[in-house]
């Protein structure tokens, strides 16, 4: 496999006021166009940033990071904002769907973003939600709202799915059903699919685990038998 | 205290937004300070300065009486003090000056309770029989001196006179010389004293006066006495009697007083209150952001009153910072307001009393302003239980779609365009605020705008459409139509010459009755013409009726097609006329006939007394009729013209200063409101960027909002100012102007770019500050 996300030496320092925090410590990985990688460490660990970083949301202080040879460290405003319009798609922990936007409407909204864009309509139906295609997201359940989210990340058929905390604030039954969606459009696809989380259990699911620890990986565990979501234990 | 800590500490986060808020308070509280300490200056400079000076209560004119006369009228009831004089207006010559002046001359009071006494401000008082006092106002706009000398032609003698002194008068605190002039001409127009012997004796009036004024009794009023005074001066050839309500300078004064402070009262209420919202609307997006703090605060068992105390900390620090700022803007510029005013009216001091209870009254209203709006905001925050605040607050119910209801709208939009119009239909009391906001905005730019579109309005309805001639004669006595046109038409250089006759009258319907002026005028004119302001159209007057303004018709009760009586001193007996026309006149209002049907109505040979004349040499007339006798003065339309510029100049700098106000309003409100939202959308347009959607494509959202928002701001802003032109139309004295409700089309483009720049400017800020998102912090806050 081809390596589409490749960091060198990635290293992220945040100044809070008179005190300077490491996040990453010159950090180097890459990451493989198809992959199913979950990004796992405790609190502070650095694995958001790192996920930011992915995502083009943030730049390192020091180190490189290029998706398909092109370093995103040293990319324009511009030129971030296009891989993100074209290159990722996000999923957050807490949905972050535009009150103002039905569920349709919200995948439509990413998907007029797109040069390639999947049906809305069809997602939804992916995502078991075609009958609230017309309902806003304070009207709908914290896990419909996210299948609503990934739907809409989808829409743009990005090469690379980044998600934060994906199950973070669903129950079991509807954190396995997320994860289908998620393994679904790795493997249908073929698309890379990046999860961060703390809940060790859905590591079993991935290609490749990254554990996160001080700001560093502190291992890489590859894993040739996958389980299926069902199987992760919660 | 550590609460109060808190609250600064957050208001200093949020700096720009509080600060704008204040500044709203603020321009309320300067126009209610500068324009309240200026009008209540000269209200109570008015009362004292006719206290002192004693300004008469009642004003008549007679053809000629006794001066004995006092003694009998002081016997009248409700009639405290009599004084009678002498009053003649006459042409006055000083050296080296070419332009013709009229001087009202009046015998100087005599004796110390005398009525309406000059206030001396140069030289002394008169000693010899050739001294004279001038009027202020004449005597510096002429740059003269005490010792000066001025001729004074009456019947074609000139008499000399020797400047003693300079004085104020309570009768000419706005000096003009009749209603007709309506802008004070300081270089033509002037008023003076002689002793009352060398004036009687100038005239042929030994022992004779034709000017009484009246001081009533504590409790009595004009209506007690008008009956009894009429009875009693009309044997005299009573010409008019008028209350002190009626007398130019005071009804001007007056109008002038009342007006600003029903603007100062009004508009800094509306600007206050504007404050209001804002604060209410930015309480409570803090109040949603702090409900964790809240609950906190509750669960260690503080009072509900003191986390709403709390949040009343914001409000009021906000207003009296603002209240602060606007008093002490408002102070410093009372003195060059009262600069402005003092300009026009004329009183030997503007003193105020009143200036510390304002600043209090001010101070209080922007304290009030600012508690008031942020208990609105925070009263939600007390009634919450600590485990309730502690949880983020639950989206609103989505009752219905807009874009449902009206689906024809997706059609001509995006997503981005979908979330615009949710968030306005969903965030209403903010949407109405900011229409409201660009509606007042509007309303004020296009008002002040069209204050100037009315003056040159007023210029055309004066000088193109109705007064078309280059000057006018005014005699002395009235002479025959006849040998006044043909002797003007034979002067070189006077292309068209028509008479013109003025005289005043009492319209009587059944027991109301009104003084007005009767001007006989050539029907046909080519030099004169009546203009009606609300067909548009010119009115030819026609055989056996009036044409009455709008203002003496409504006074008089009456409409097209009425019968009223008119008395006048010419007449035997009161005799009727119908009412052919009633019109509306941007200036004056006046009651027209055609001349020659005035001189068959009132039964005297067709008479001038005045002649309107078309000349390109207005110079050579005034040249050739220097030494005319019965020349009582020459009225030069292009001087007429130069002194309604000139005071119209100085009113230019307020309205600019109101104008700039109306864009800062609208600025401020946008902004704020802009901000207020940016906040609480924050993560919303923060997970848009991290969808890949450009700022400027973020900035639309916002911007689109709030130029929807705008344009129907300034839809309504179009009948709002017409509102305010009415509401304006009740302030001013219909008696004297007429002020057209219709706003013309270039003060409503003014208006449009004023809130439009508003917008904009605060839409780039919006854009700046989005830009300017940290997407990774914004993204870490939890709702």
């Amino acid at each position: 496999m081809e390596a589409i996300i490749t960091a060198k030496d990635l290293t992220k320092v945040y100044i809070m006021g008179e005190v300077k925090v490491e996040a990453l410590r010159g950090v180097d990985f890459d990451i493989y166009g198809g992959e199913f990688v979950v990004i796992l460490g405790p609190s502070g660990s650095g694995k958001s940033t790192m996920l930011n970083m992915i995502g083009g949301i943030d730049i390192p202080t020091r180190g490189s990071i290029t998706y398909k040879g092109k370093d995103l460290a040293q990319a324009s405003e511009k030129e971030l904002t296009n891989y993100r319009r074209l290159a990722v798609g996000f999923v957050f922990q807490f949905y972050n769907l535009i009150p103002n936007l039905s569920a349709k409407e919200n995948i439509e909204l990413a998907a007029e973003l797109s040069k390639d864009p999947k049906s809305p309509l069809e997602l939804l139906e992916k995502v078991g939600l075609l009958e609230r295609a017309s309902n806003f997201p304070s009207q709908m359940s914290g896990g419909e709202q996210q299948r609503v989210a990934i739907a809409r990340a989808l829409s743009k058929n990005p090469d690379i799915l980044l998600c934060d905390e994906p199950t973070g604030a669903l129950d079991i039954k509807t954190g396995i059903h997320v994860l289908n969606v998620l393994r679904d459009f790795n493997k249908d696809y073929g698309k890379t699919v990046i999860i961060i989380t703390h809940n060790a259990g859905i590591g079993a699911m991935a290609d490749r685990v990254f554990h996160i620890k001080d700001g560093l990986i502190d291992k890489v565990i590859i894993n040739d038998n996958p389980i299926s979501p069902e199987e992760v234990a919660w | 205290m550590i609460l109060l800590k808190k609250a600064l500490r957050a208001m200093w986060k949020n700096k720009k937004t509080y600060i704008a808020c204040a500044l709203l308070i603020s321009v309320g509280i300067f126009i209610y300070v500068s324009m309240g300490i200026t009008s209540f200056a000269f209200e109570d400079s008015m009362h004292i300065y006719y206290r002192d000076y004693r300004m008469a209560d009642v004003f008549s004119r007679i053809s000629r009486a006794p001066r004995s006369i006092e003694e009998d009228l002081a016997q009248t009831p409700g009639i405290n003090t009599v004084s009678a004089r002498i009053t003649y207006d006459a042409r006055a010559e000083l050296k080296g000056v070419d332009r013709r002046m009229t001087l009202r001359l009046m015998s100087a009071p005599y004796r110390e309770d005398s009525l309406n006494l000059p206030h001396i401000t140069y030289g002394d008082t008169l000693v010899n029989d050739n001294d004279i006092i001038l009027g202020e106002d004449f005597f510096l706009a002429h740059e003269l001196q005490i010792g000066n000398s001025i001729d004074i032609i009456i019947r074609g003698r000139q008499f000399s006179f020797n400047i003693a002194a300079a004085a104020l008068s309570p009768e000419f605190v706005y000096a003009i010389q009749d209603i007709t002039q309506l802008y004070p001409d300081d270089l033509s127009f002037g008023y003076a004293y002689i002793n009352y012997d060398v004036l009687a004796s100038m005239l042929d009036m030994r022992g004779m006066v034709n000017d009484i004024s009246f001081l009533l009794s504590p409790g009595y009023e004009f209506d007690d006495v008008k009956v009894e005074l009429e009875d009693r001066l009309t044997r005299y050839g009573l010409i008019s009697l008028i209350s002190r309500d009626d007398q130019i300078s005071h009804s001007l004064l007056e109008m002038q007083i009342q007006s600003v402070q029903s603007m100062s009262q009004s508009l800094s209420i509306v600007f206050v209150a504007g404050s209001m919202v804002m604060l209410y609307l930015m309480l409570k997006r803090i109040i949603e952001q702090d409900r964790g703090q809240i609950g906190t605060l509750k669960a260690f068992g503080f009072k509900n009153s003191e986390i709403l105390l709390h949040y009343l900390t914001y409000g009021a620090v906000t207003g009296l910072l603002g209240g602060i700022i606007g008093v002490i803007l408002g102070y410093l510029s009372t003195g060059y307001m009262i600069d402005i005013y003092s300009d026009f009216f004329k009183m030997p001091e503007v003193v105020s009393y009143q200036s510390g209870a304002i600043i209090m009254q001010a101070l209080l209203i922007a304290l009030a302003g600012g508690v008031l709006g942020s208990f609105m905001g925070a009263y939600s925050a007390v009634n919450l239980s600590p485990a309730q605040a502690m949880r983020p607050e639950a989206p609103k119910p989505v009752k219905y779609d807009i874009l449902s209801l009206f689906p024809f709208i997706k059609i001509f939009l995006n997503s981005r365009g979908f979330i615009a119009v949710r968030s306005i239909d969903r965030n209403r009391v903010r949407s109405v605020f900011i229409i409201a906001g660009v509606m007042f905005s509007f309303g004020i730019i296009a008002f002040m705008n069209s204050m100037t579109d009315m003056v040159d309005m007023m210029m055309i309805d004066q000088f193109e459409r109705s007064r078309m001639y280059d000057g006018r004669i005014n005699f002395v006595n009235p002479i025959s139509v006849v040998h006044a046109v043909s002797a003007l038409h034979g002067i070189e250089g006077v292309e068209l010459a028509e008479a013109v006759f003025e005289t005043p009258v009492m319209l009587i319907n059944r027991h109301i009755e009104e003084g007005a002026l009767i001007t006989g005028v050539n029907p046909y004119s080519d030099l004169f013409q009546i203009f009606d302001m609300n067909t548009g159209t010119h009115i030819v007057p026609s055989r056996g009726g009036l044409v009455l303004s709008l203002a003496t018709a409504e006074n008089l009760a009456v409409s097209k097609g009425d019968r009223v009586y008119i008395s006048s001193p010419l007449l035997a007996y009161n005799r009727p006329i119908y009412i052919r026309e009633i019109i509306s006149e941007m200036v004056g209002g006046g009651s027209y006939m055609p001349l020659y049907d005035l001189a068959d109505f009132l039964d005297i040979p067709p008479m001038a007394s005045s002649v309107i004349l078309r000349t390109d040499s207005l110079s050579h007339v005034v040249e050739y009729l220097r030494e005319g006798e019965n020349i009582l003065s020459i009225d030069d339309i292009n001087d007429s013209q130069a002194a309604m510029l000139e005071m119209m100049a100085t009113y230019d700098v307020l309205m600019r200063t109101m104008w700039i106000m109306g864009i800062f309003v609208a600025f401020a409100i946008i902004y704020n409101t802009s901000s207020i939202s940016l906040n609480e959308r924050k993560r919303e347009y923060a997970t848009l960027r991290v969808l890949g959607l450009e700022v400027g494509e973020v900035a639309e959202i916002m911007s689109f909002e709030y130029w929807l928002l705008a344009i129907i701001g300034m839809l309504l802003g179009v009948p709002f100012t017409r509102l305010l032109r009415m509401s304006m139309v009740e302030v001013i004295d219909v008696d004297l102007f007429a002020i057209p409700l219709h706003t013309e089309p270039g003060a409503l483009i003014a208006a449009l770019f004023g809130c439009s720049v508003a917008v904009f400017i605060s839409n780039y800020i919006s854009k700046r500050a989005i830009r300017k998102f940290d997407i990774v912090e914004v993204l870490k806050e939890r709702e």
